[in-house]
């Protein structure tokens, strides 16, 4: 579904990604973990080019990414939830969701208005369609933007720590919504210190220090016979 | 009353003196209103890379000397040397005046939009990057995310202080009274000057301008409750 190839990406004098190359395939779920600055977040901001590469190539099937003259085509079709929400703060739960469906795919009010109130149930805020964000809770406010990005029907769906801001108590009440959308077709990339959730949703684990994938593989090899040295060393300080 | 305040003596000129609010307030309103165009264009230069320069210099000068001087300029010297440029090294002869009214109104209106500009401006930084973001990641178009997203946000934080700014005019708007404007510190000086009295027309206008200004912060505070979103 995408692919990496070859990518660098520094910040002035630091050197945050350094020769990734990856496949994130159609319909799994990849979890990245690491440390923090070991160029997670980094990563997957390029691959919506929230941040762009240096060089090396980022392809969404066979359209690359990062020569792309029309970016905002290509980000339709990759949806992205941060680490601290981000919702309009001028307009309600309902509009936060039906507003690129308006604006940037031309649908009718009713038609957005029905595909966000579906969204909401999903997500099980549908109460709180006419609140505005900042009279939501972090975990309620999280779950209107996974339905605010899921509306635009995306293929990709990038979480930047999604959990990272929350209240320990709302952490569940996300990641439960998340679980949802495993196995359904989605292709989930999730940058995540939830080791737990990690074990259990994901079908790839990879494992980033200093700015390189250090490790890769499938979740349960991963989590019980690490094959790296440092990917062991991350595994026990954290678990 | 007392000898202290006289009323009798001047209720009779409470009339005349309360017409000069009409003028104290079209000043505000008509050069905040070209205030905020002129302040969005300076923002709007601010952020090109050349034009930025002139919006600096610009903001730089009228935020640098006082609003006195600059009203002077206008109404006194700039006629002066625009007829002095023109008829004398042109060999013309055309008469250029320059009403105090309009002076007033250019002055006020170019000093004003050097500080919205600095509101609108921190009034667009206010915005947080992460709904920027957030609406990039959606694939929104620039156009959308300044119309929908990024002005209406930066309007509704700035909203206090451009209200501020809007009571700062009503109020410095009374210096327009050096060029002969009747507004309300003018004919509080022409009814001294026909009555003897300082106290009596100062205090009726000094509570002229203590109403409004009350009514204007109220009106402020309301309007700034209905903007909040919650």
């Amino acid at each position: 579904m995408i692919k990496v190839k070859h990518l660098e990406k520094s910040f002035g004098d630091l050197h945050v990604l350094k020769d990734i190359n990856y496949h994130f395939k159609k319909g799994k779920t990849t979890v990245i973990i690491g440390s923090s600055g070991s160029g997670k977040s980094t990563l997957l901001r390029c691959i919506n080019m929230l941040e762009k590469p240096d060089s090396g190539d980022i392809l969404l099937e066979d359209t690359l990414i990062n020569y792309s003259k029309n970016i905002n085509a290509i980000r339709q079709r990759i949806g992205m939830v941060f680490q601290s929400f981000n919702l309009f703060s001028n307009m309600t739960v309902l509009n936060n969701v039906t507003y690129a469906l308006r604006v940037v795919k031309k649908e009718s009010i009713a038609k957005a208005n029905n595909k966000a109130l579906e969204l909401l149930e999903r997500v099980g805020i549908l109460d709180k369609k006419d609140n505005y964000p900042n009279t939501l809770s972090g975990g309620q406010q999280q779950r209107v933007a996974i339905a605010r990005a899921l509306a635009m029907n995306p293929d990709v769906m990038l979480f930047d720590e999604p959990t990272s801001a929350l209240d320990p108590e709302m952490v569940s009440e996300v990641l439960e919504v998340m679980k949802k959308l495993t196995h359904t077709g989605l292709t989930n990339i999730i940058v995540s210190h939830e080791m737990g959730f990690a074990k259990e949703v994901a079908d790839e684990i990879i494992y980033m220090d200093e700015g390189k994938i250090i490790e890769h593989n499938d979740a349960l090899t991963f989590f019980n016979q690490p094959s790296t040295k440092r990917a062991q060393e991350f595994l026990q300080k954290i678990l | 009353m007392s000898d202290l305040f006289n009323y009798d003596s001047i209720s009779p000129w409470i009339p005349y003196l309360s017409k000069g609010l009409g003028y104290t307030l079209l000043i505000a309103l008509l050069s905040s209103i070209l205030g905020v165009a002129i302040g969005v264009m300076l923002t709007l230069m601010s952020r090109h890379k050349q034009l930025s320069k002139i919006s600096y210099f610009y903001i730089d000068i009228f935020r640098g000397t006082p609003i006195l001087l600059q009203l002077s300029i206008i109404y006194f010297a700039i006629p002066k040397l625009v007829d002095t440029l023109v008829n004398d090294m042109m060999h013309l002869d055309i008469t250029i005046t320059l009403s105090a009214f309009s002076a007033a109104i250019i002055t006020f209106s170019l000093n004003s939009g050097a500080y919205i500009s600095e509101i609108i401006r921190s009034g667009i930084n206010s915005v947080s990057k992460g709904e920027i973001e957030a609406a990039e990641a959606l694939g929104v178009s620039k156009y959308h995310m300044y119309k929908d997203i990024i002005l209406p946000i930066a309007f509704k934080n700035s909203f206090p202080a451009l209200m501020n700014e809007f009571i700062t005019l009503v109020k410095e708007s009374s210096i327009v009274s050096i060029i002969g404007l009747q507004d309300l510190m003018r004919r509080q000086q022409i009814v001294t000057s026909q009555t003897y009295m300082y106290f009596e027309p100062l205090i009726v206008v000094g509570i002229i301008y203590y109403l409004v200004i009350k009514v204007l912060t109220i009106t402020g505070r309301k309007v700034e409750k209905r903007l909040q979103y919650d």
